[in-house]
């Protein structure tokens, strides 16, 4: 879901950039994950190889969609598992709600899943009068809440300890505590039982091999585990794009992801699931339902620039070194996928509606060097940013582009001239100076406030007091 | 059905306008660890053994299959467990650990075929459990990581719902990274039957950070690893 338009987006993340309380706990956690990350893969000397390998995984993946999902589809049926394919979130929706209520379901528990959040799945189930409880410690500390997560695989990440302490205490009653363990402890407790109550379990899907028919969920806690085995129904949601050809090729992808994203070799749990239980089994669900989602990804596929985003193996690598995600956090996206590969997702997925996130970034390009599947995000926002501009209607300065052309020829023929360009700039300066404060043009009049209000530029010809770290810590 | 077809030629549609590259070759599989595949047990033993326990695993050694049951039992009387939940096993002859236990005083759920209506009540029994046991199929040495595939006479909530997990493991079937793991199990028995990676006990760093152990699987993990020491 994206929910705030570009105006909101601008008012959300002027918020968070000025609360200091946030930008500190975010740069505590990105700092620790990224340092875990940068430990685990100097450790391992085959990263790069593996990195590689799994790009040319997808890469044939992605170029033969069709196919493997029509094997997956088949290898799941002969295994006894329901396929559903569903175009969009509605679609997806509707076919779990009824299959909910088909189950007498009063409760449903559910693993991590962005692909859940995307339909916004919580929402519909408890309209139809049923309690879900997220059952990740991340998940049900947002929920508790009222909250959506702020990061693709650390949901409470925007929340301290003793936030989550106070929250405990007042929606659960328990004593206060800060301490992490004590914490965990109580989150065990509650939803222990609940794994066994529910009548229907739903959890995401990281790898789908087409070959063996094969669900792979990756996950810390066991609640992902349990979601899969406890209740009598199981439904995974997945993007098509998740499905992979080989058991063979799993290995380069689990090598990289559980490095890039928390920094442990492996996940402490690897699932595989095939289907619902068979005769004589003892736990595993008697019902196993898959719903394929399309929803905008098969319109990305059609892109060639965009389809490179469906390699995403949602790690969540490029939100911790993306210095707008550092300073604004999750939340102020306002949509499901935040950080860059959320502004490349969004507009895709949710529609016009996000069509200004490809311009929430610097374009430093750290995402693209940190993603173990190297996407090219920087290009991608660029080729989003053009297809915004052809999109919207008529351009509202035609003249524009003529004129920044000549000013550019005007600009090289002055700087040809190192004394004229000297002198020009002196004067400038002068000029300006009213407008400056410490060296920078920070407080123009309008219509250049425009620039200045979230920006600023050095005094042409004075020497700045400040250094460009100071300003940027001072905001 | 036609659901499907739709996302078929929408996904075919899409492919075709695409001017993307098909089928790219995949490179072969890199050695991940510095291990040969003809590494010595020594090797293999040590480095899953190092692996495990920097994750919050335990190793405990064990000469032969009936020295497991001996420390399967002190493993009990040291964790203070009053119940136990055990899978059959492979190489060790768990019977024997359960009638061991047993002796000590200490309850022992057995998990043969039941009955179609007592399936919820032997999942809650399993979920009271203080301790699970379990025999792992492989092992991975790089990152101290157990297999095991699930059948109807081993479940799959032994090695997840009791808070103390169990998993005997003999040296032999410890291999060097994933790679080698996925070729060993292979795809036939992958698509057959449910398998699950076990690295370390339920961990969480979803409050700062902090890794905390136990969270909704098992707190405690002890591998015994049965490694005879004399040939």
């Amino acid at each position: 879901m994206a929910s705030l338009s570009a105006q909101g987006f601008f008012k959300a993340s002027r918020a968070a950039v000025a609360d200091v309380e946030l930008r500190r706990k975010l740069d505590n956690a990105n700092t620790r994950q990224r340092e875990h990350a940068a430990r685990a893969i100097a450790e391992f000397p085959s990263y790069q190889q593996e990195r590689d390998a799994a790009r040319a995984v997808k890469e044939e993946a992605i170029g033969r969609l069709d196919q493997l999902l029509l094997e997956l589809r088949r290898k799941l049926q002969a295994r006894g598992a329901k396929v559903f394919f569903a175009a969009d979130a509605a679609e997806a929706r509707d076919y779990i709600v009824k299959l909910a209520r088909q189950a007498g379901a009063k409760l449903v528990v559910k693993g991590k899943s962005m692909a859940t959040e995307e339909i916004e799945l919580n929402a519909a189930l408890e309209h139809a009068g049923m309690e879900v409880l997220e059952t990740d410690l991340g998940e049900y500390i947002v929920q508790l809440r009222g909250e959506k997560p702020s990061h693709i695989i650390t949901p409470a990440i925007h929340l301290s300890k003793e936030d989550i302490g106070e929250l405990f205490q007042n929606k659960l009653q328990v004593p206060y505590t800060s301490e992490p363990a004590a914490l965990t402890a109580v989150a065990r407790e509650r939803l222990r039982e609940s794994f066994l109550r529910a009548e229907l379990g739903v959890t995401g899907v990281n790898f789908a091999i087409a070959e063996t028919g094969s669900l792979v969920l990756v996950e810390n806690e066991g609640n992902g585990r349990m979601t899969a085995t406890m209740p009598e129904t199981f439904v995974a949601v997945m993007g098509l794009e998740k499905v992979i050809p080989r058991l063979d090729d799993l290995s380069h992808f689990l090598e990289i992801l559980a490095r890039t994203a928390t920094g442990q070799k492996l996940t402490t749990y690897t699932s595989f699931i095939n289907g619902p239980r068979r005769p004589g089994e003892l736990d595993g669900p008697r019902e196993m339902h898959v719903v394929i989602l399309d929803n905008g990804r098969s319109r990305m596929l059609a892109d060639p620039v965009l389809r490179e985003a469906l390699y995403c193996l949602r790690c969540g690598a490029c939100l911790n070194v993306c210095p707008v995600y550092d300073r604004i956090g999750g939340h102020a996206y306002g949509s499901t996928y935040p950080g860059p590969i959320g502004s490349i997702l969004s507009p895709e997925l949710f529609g016009k509606s996000a069509g200004h996130l490809p311009f929430a970034s610097t374009l430093c390009g750290a995402c693209k060097d940190v993603c173990p599947v190297k996407i090219d995000i920087p290009r991608i926002l660029l080729h989003l940013r053009a297809k915004a501009s052809a999109d919207s209607e008529g351009i509202r300065w035609p003249w524009a582009a003529e004129r920044a052309r000549r000013g550019a020829r005007r600009f090289a023929r002055l700087a040809r001239h190192p004394w004229a360009a000297r002198a020009l700039g002196r004067m400038a300066g002068l000029l300006l100076r009213p407008f400056a404060r410490n060296g920078y043009l920070n407080r123009m009049p309008p219509p250049f406030n425009a620039w200045t209000k979230g920006r600023d530029f050095p005094l042409p010809h004075s020497k700045p007091k400040t250094t460009s770290a100071d300003r940027t810590s001072r905001t | 059905m036609s659901e499907f077809q739709k996302l078929l030629a929408d996904v075919k549609t899409a492919l075709e306008h695409a001017v993307g590259k098909r089928a790219n070759p995949v490179p072969e599989a890199a050695a991940v660890v510095p291990v040969t595949h003809v590494a010595r047990r020594a090797e293999l033993g040590s480095r899953f053994a190092r692996e495990l326990e920097a994750v919050g695993g335990h190793v405990v050694e064990a000469g032969t299959a009936g020295e497991a049951i001996e420390k399967i039992a002190e493993l009990a009387r040291r964790t203070g467990a009053r119940s136990a939940v055990s899978a059959e096993a492979l190489t060790a002859d768990l019977a024997r650990v359960d009638a061991e236990l047993q002796r000590q005083g200490v309850e022992v759920i057995c998990t043969g075929p039941v009955a179609k209506d007592e399936l919820a009540t032997m999942r809650a029994r399993i979920a009271r459990a203080d301790m699970g046991i379990v025999e792992a199929d492989y092992a991975i040495a790089a990152s101290g990581t157990l297999a095991t595939i699930a059948n109807a006479t081993r479940p799959r909530s032994v090695s997840l719902l009791p808070p103390i997990s169990v998993i005997v493991l003999h040296v032999d079937r410890i291999l060097p990274d994933l790679a080698a793991l996925m070729r060993t199990i292979g795809p036939e028995k992958v698509s057959e039957n449910p398998l699950v990676l076990i690295t370390g006990p339920s961990r969480t760093a979803d409050i700062e950070k902090r890794i905390v152990l136990g969270v909704h699987g098992p707190k405690e993990l002890y591998v015994v690893l049965i490694w005879p020491k004399d040939e």
